[in-house]
């Protein structure tokens, strides 16, 4: 074989560090947030809000979001709540009624009779009816389930002060109490997510995602929009936040104006919410792809920093998987080559998630006080297994060489071979295990071996799997339904 | 002496946690390195 197919395939694995190298990148640029930020062009501002809340069959929880907003430390006078009730089939209207009735004048319920088209038309209902009359100058779109600490919405129209900046998005904390493993991964998924990644956006001059349960607009941002939100896709708060940023609109990110949400507890309902983002993700590739990569053009979002952010993580499972085969063929062909690219990509992945966890944890600590263990098994316990393999080999080979004899395996050539194929396998195996905890959860034993799965496999092969599986419905152009995430009021406050 | 405002207390606040954040990712990245070195040096 020639060097020039060794180096090939030694590139192709070496592609496997793409998205956490950009993961770094990106949370490392957060660490100059303090430098570059919208604080110096805030102005004490409070705009007449309204406040628009979609609202399907969320009985167990509209009524304390709305008493939540009552008490907002904001003018009484300068807060409406529109509650578009989306044709629910609950105690809903009941709950919005009698609530509108407690806050006259201050809580509308608009009911929708014929339900069920999607967030975006129930949002577009809210719309008409905010930007009607010159009353509204600042429009919130938040979600049923999401709780704003008092201070949180005064925290964000303090940006609106500025001509320049359009939408305002908050942190949105995961609040389950008493959660469970899941909601604590999703806890510390949210601080590298939001916190982080957005902070290193906002110093890079372009953001992502407004928060769909958070997200701030001024008047004249919503009106250039045309007053409504786009309908065509999946993720309607991306092409919004998008679409603002195109129109020379700043969107800022304020992590310190915090709102506190639920967030799904079981991985069948994970994997609905993450289906639908990660669907609506390739769907915003598509739609701006005149964007990528031209950053004349389009500073900020067409910036190279932010392409790579972007594309680092929807294309992570397809480089994962090409990393894997190309690890595969080298071992094949040539097994000590395979070995040098595989620690070297371990190497790599460990130094990065060293790094990327301790800032995470550092950033938010309330949050890192009870999602550190699930922070440091992210990974998954098996690819941290590995993490430590490729920084010791020495110690931990010993050690399996030791398990090994003692589970009655002698080592031989055979049993060393198939190990060794298994570990180089793991990258993109460790998806499939993502994806076989959540098809688990709901069979016999799925209560421990779902959680056991998932852990073994982790969290972040687990979101891969999920964006395969966004891929493939786009590519059969499977309908697109609002599987709505289903909250129960577990969600607590500060 | 005129008091800052409740807005200007606020504002500093968040400014002191942000530029506190450049600080936490030196400490993370030398801890890092530290390891890094340690391993390289005495575990090889």
């Amino acid at each position: 074989m020639s060097t020039t197919f060794y180096g090939v395939l030694v590139a192709l694995v070496l592609t496997g560090v793409i998205p956490v190298l950009s993961g770094t990148y990106q949370i490392s640029l957060a660490a100059l947030h303090g430098f570059r930020n919208h604080y110096r062009r805030c102005r004490p501002y409070l705009p007449r809000t309204a406040v628009i809340i979609p609202a399907w069959n969320e009985a167990a929880v509209i009524g304390g979001s709305i008493d939540r907003l009552m008490r907002l430390d904001y003018p009484t006078d300068a807060l409406r709540v529109f509650v578009v009730d989306d044709a629910s089939t609950d105690a809903t209207p009941e709950v919005v009624t009698r609530k509108a009735r407690q806050y006259p004048g201050r809580v509308i319920h608009l009911r929708r009779e014929q339900g069920g088209e999607g967030k975006s038309h129930t949002l577009n209902h809210g719309l008409t009816a905010a930007l009607t009359g010159a009353w509204t100058q600042a429009v919130l779109i938040m979600d049923a389930d999401v709780i704003y600490p008092p201070e949180s919405l005064r925290l964000m129209t303090r940006h609106l002060a500025d001509p320049k900046v359009g939408a305002v998005t908050a942190y949105i904390r995961e609040g389950s109490r008493p959660g469970n493993y899941l909601t604590r991964f999703i806890g510390y998924e949210y601080i590298t997510a939001q916190a982080a990644a957005r902070r290193g956006q906002t110093v890079l001059g372009a953001i992502a995602c407004l928060a769909g349960g958070a997200q701030l607009h001024s008047r004249f941002s919503l009106e250039l929009l045309g007053g409504r939100i786009d309908t065509s896709s999946l993720a309607e708060d991306t092409v919004t936040t998008f679409e603002l940023q195109l129109a020379g609109y700043q969107v800022v990110f304020d992590p310190h104006a915090q709102v506190i949400a639920e967030e799904p507890g079981s991985l069948h309902e994970l994997w609905k919410q993450r289906l639908r983002w990660a669907r609506g993700n390739v769907q915003v590739t598509r739609r701006y792809r005149r964007v990528w990569f031209r950053r004349r053009r389009y500073p900020g979002l067409g910036g190279w920093s932010f392409g790579l952010f972007w594309f680092a993580i929807l294309l992570q499972p397809l480089l994962m998987l090409l990393a894997t085969g190309s690890l595969i063929t080298l071992y094949f062909t040539n097994p000590d080559l395979a070995f040098t690219a595989f620690r070297s990509v371990w190497i790599i992945t460990a130094a990065c998630f060293l790094l990327i966890t301790s800032f995470c944890l550092a950033m938010d600590p309330p949050t890192a006080r009870h999602t550190w263990a699930q922070a440091a098994m992210y990974p998954g316990l098996i690819s941290l297994g590995l993490i430590i393999y490729a920084m010791f080999p020495g110690l931990v080979g010993g050690v399996g060489l030791d398990l090994l004899v003692r589970a009655g395996l002698p080592p031989g050539e055979g049993v060393e071979r198939l190990v060794v194929l298994l570990i180089y396998l793991w990258l993109a195996g460790s998806m499939a295990v993502g994806w076989l905890a959540t098809w688990w959860e709901s069979r016999p034993g799925g209560s421990w071996l779902s959680p056991l799965l998932l852990h073994l496999g982790g969290y972040g092969p687990l979101l891969c799997a999920i964006t395969v599986g966004g891929f493939v419905k786009e590519f059969r152009r499977a309908e697109m339904t609002w599987d709505k995430t289903t909250k129960t009021g577990r969600a607590m406050g500060p | 002496m005129n008091r800052p405002s409740k807005f200007d207390e606020e504002v500093a606040a968040a400014t002191r946690y942000e530029r506190r954040l450049l600080l936490k990712a030196a400490v993370c990245l030398i801890l890092v390195t530290i390891l890094v070195v340690v391993r390289e040096t005495f575990l090889v």
